[in-house]
């Protein structure tokens, strides 16, 4: 139908958003999760000491580790730090050399926001160096006395995060790609069913229609395809721009592929999302063809929008290891808990077959719901 | 050419057509008048299949409205009140699309598209858009769509309302210019004039019944005008 093609706002639905949105997401969030904190950590943060003249060595010491600039203040310190002038304060006592000479017990007092993360990363940079600090005074001291400092740490603990960074984006990715993508299909499929229905009463087109010599199945089925058909467009533009942009952030050598795309998983996300745009076609064509106006049909739609957006963020609420089957009989529901699946590479043989029987067999229901309205003329001419 | 027999249309208790009979000769135009709300768009719609008949039999060239509606379908062109175009397609598509969808061959479709506009001299528009198209145009794109696979029987949905007079005149001429090419035409109107010029025969319809059946020619003869008939028909209905 080429009528739909002019169609400004299906044009919009169905091409412009998956184009700009899925690079938007693919780079945005990977982006976004590791440049904030990562910067100010790389940053250089100010910190300014209370009677630092007191140890030329320590300040010598902090001054340039962990990127930590040791700077003289001429204002309180709780001013200074608070109109960011630093990001941290320490105060160390007037006797400190001699202390740590003569083994005696020294306080230290740091100064920071809490509320600012400039100047948290700056006290960890601080503590950081101090316990680094005293334990190279502790060593000195027990070697001063020839004893082997391992005896005071009988347990070493490593902690390792094996997640690396980019695990974590693609995590993070896999959550709010398929829900992103069902929406996506589920609008666009939406429009052009209301356009082919209502769309032809309001214009007073479907009479016209009715009294040709192709029959009223026929008729349904042509717009079913249509709708169908302007939808596949859609995901064909979604699965190009998606592997677009994850072709190109694995092109970036800094960044290891955060999810999982090839082709055979392309052709499985596709033929899912298919499946699901044969669904909300023929959902979009049962509820539009049986209201009377535009008007009407988004009264209709806009809840089952809704809902649909509720069921593809339900997977949310679920974890892929272990949500037992029920939640891949539920439309929609299923569809992005599979995509999920498929993403992170842990694709399960029996949940794709449950997605596609209940996506097909609600299909069928409702693409008959459709059908008998377009034979019952009290449905298709309300008065 | 067109009969219908006993018909009655039911919309829930609401009596929209009430046990109407009316025979059309074929080369005959049958105008059908009435009020609004009269039930003349209903009766259309049923010899044009898009309503079944509550009681009673329709039958168009022989084929039956029920057991052979496409068969019906093929040998009308509808062209209902409202005209409904595509916007955003031109003149041309429009009529295309309902040439393919009235299953004519590919080959013949845009010779018999050229033929169409020139009877209807729409040539210079044939590739404006129709949203573009003024009201007039409009109506004879809809008419052209209705009629492009040449069925013997049209049928006439108020075809001039809402047109000035130059458009109303194109659009009489052109329902003439068919009778002279021998087609069968039901055409439903509020206008005495029109009917009076160009319908053999009339049916006045009131409330879903046909309140006489006559020949415009015998009309003239009884009650002097058109007019006169109507008023003392729908009035006598009243009282
Ligand atoms: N689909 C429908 N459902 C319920 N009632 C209907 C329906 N279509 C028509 N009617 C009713 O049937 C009656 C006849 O309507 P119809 O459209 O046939 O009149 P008409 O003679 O064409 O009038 P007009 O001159 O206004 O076009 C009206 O009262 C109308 O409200
Ligand atoms: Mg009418």
């Amino acid at each position: 139908m080429q009528d739909i093609l002019r169609d400004r706002r299906t044009l919009f639905a169905t091409v412009i958003i998956p184009i700009l949105l899925i690079p938007l997401m693919t780079f945005g969030i990977p982006l976004l999760f590791s440049s904030t904190e990562q910067q100010i950590v790389e940053q250089t943060q100010y910190i300014a000491i209370i009677n630092y003249e007191s140890s030329e060595e320590f300040t010598k010491l902090i001054d340039g580790s962990r990127s930590l600039r040791v700077v003289a203040i001429d204002k309180p310190i709780d001013e200074a730090i608070r109109n960011g002038t630093i990001a941290a304060g320490i105060e160390i006592p007037k006797d400190f050399d001699n202390r740590i000479l003569n083994e005696q017990n020294v306080n230290i007092t740091i100064y920071y926001d809490a509320s600012s993360r400039t100047s948290n990363v700056a006290y960890s940079k601080i503590m950081q160096f101090l316990s680094m600090y005293s334990k190279n005074t502790v060593d000195e001291r027990l070697a001063n006395r020839e004893i082997d400092p391992q005896i005071l740490s009988p347990i070493q603990v490593y902690a390792s995060d094996v997640a690396t960074e980019d695990e974590v984006s693609g995590y993070l990715l896999s959550l709010i790609l398929p829900p992103l993508l069902a929406i996506i299909v589920a609008t666009g499929g939406m429009n052009a069913s209301i356009d082919l229905t209502v769309g032809e009463k309001e214009r007073h087109t479907l009479e016209a229609l009715l009294v040709t010599s192709t029959n009223r199945r026929d008729l349904i089925t042509g717009k079913f395809l249509a709708v169908f058909s302007t939808t596949l467009v859609s995901i064909g533009f979604i699965m190009l721009s998606l592997s677009g942009s994850v072709g190109y952030l694995s092109t970036l050598a800094v960044q290891q592929m955060p999810i999982f795309l090839t082709l055979q998983t392309s052709i499985i996300v596709f033929v899912i999302l298919s499946l699901m745009a044969i669904m909300i076609a023929s959902l979009g064509m049962a509820l539009a063809s049986f209201a009377k106006s535009f008007k009407e049909a988004n009264n209709y739609l806009t809840p089952m929008l809704f809902l649909i957006v509720i069921l593809s963020f339900g997977s949310y609420g679920l974890s892929i290891e272990d949500v037992g089957l029920i939640p891949f009989l539920v439309p929609i529901l299923n569809v992005t808990l599979v995509i999920q699946e498929v993403l992170v590479n842990n694709l399960n043989i029996l949940h794709l077959v449950l997605t596609v029987t209940s996506t097909l067999v609600i299909s069928i229901i409702l693409i008959s719901i459709a059908s008998w309205i377009f034979h019952k003329e009290s449905l298709l001419f309300r008065a | 050419m067109i009969s219908i027999q006993n018909v009655s249309k039911r919309f829930g208790k609401f009596k929209a057509v009430d046990n109407i009979n009316i025979e059309v000769e074929k080369g005959e135009i049958f105008g059908l008048l009435g009020l609004n709300g009269a039930g003349k768009t209903t009766t259309q719609r049923m010899v044009s299949t898009v309503f079944q008949p509550s009681e009673g039999n329709i039958t168009v060239n022989g084929f039956n409205s029920k057991s052979d509606s496409s068969e019906v379908r093929r040998n009308i062109g509808f062209l209902p009140t409202e005209v409904g175009l595509y916007d955003r397609l031109t003149a041309r598509e429009v009529i295309k699309y309902f040439g393919i969808l009235n299953d004519i061959d590919e080959n013949r479709i845009n010779d018999k598209i050229d033929e169409v506009l020139e009877k209807l001299s729409l040539v210079e528009y044939a590739n404006k858009r129709c949203g573009k198209l003024s009201r007039g145009n409009k109506q004879k794109v809809a008419i052209a769509r209705a009629i492009i696979h040449e069925p013997p029987v049209f049928i006439f949905d108020e075809p001039t309302s809402g047109l000035d007079v130059i458009s109303s005149r194109a659009v009489l001429d052109f329902v003439k210019q068919c009778k002279d090419d021998g087609r069968t035409i039901l055409y439903s109107s509020h206008s005495m004039y029109e009917t009076e010029e160009i319908c053999d025969k009339i049916a006045v319809i009131h409330d879903g019944k046909i309140l006489m059946t006559d020949s415009i020619e015998h009309i003239q003869k009884e009650h002097g005008s058109l007019e006169k008939a109507f008023i003392a028909a729908v009035k006598g209905e009243r009282s």
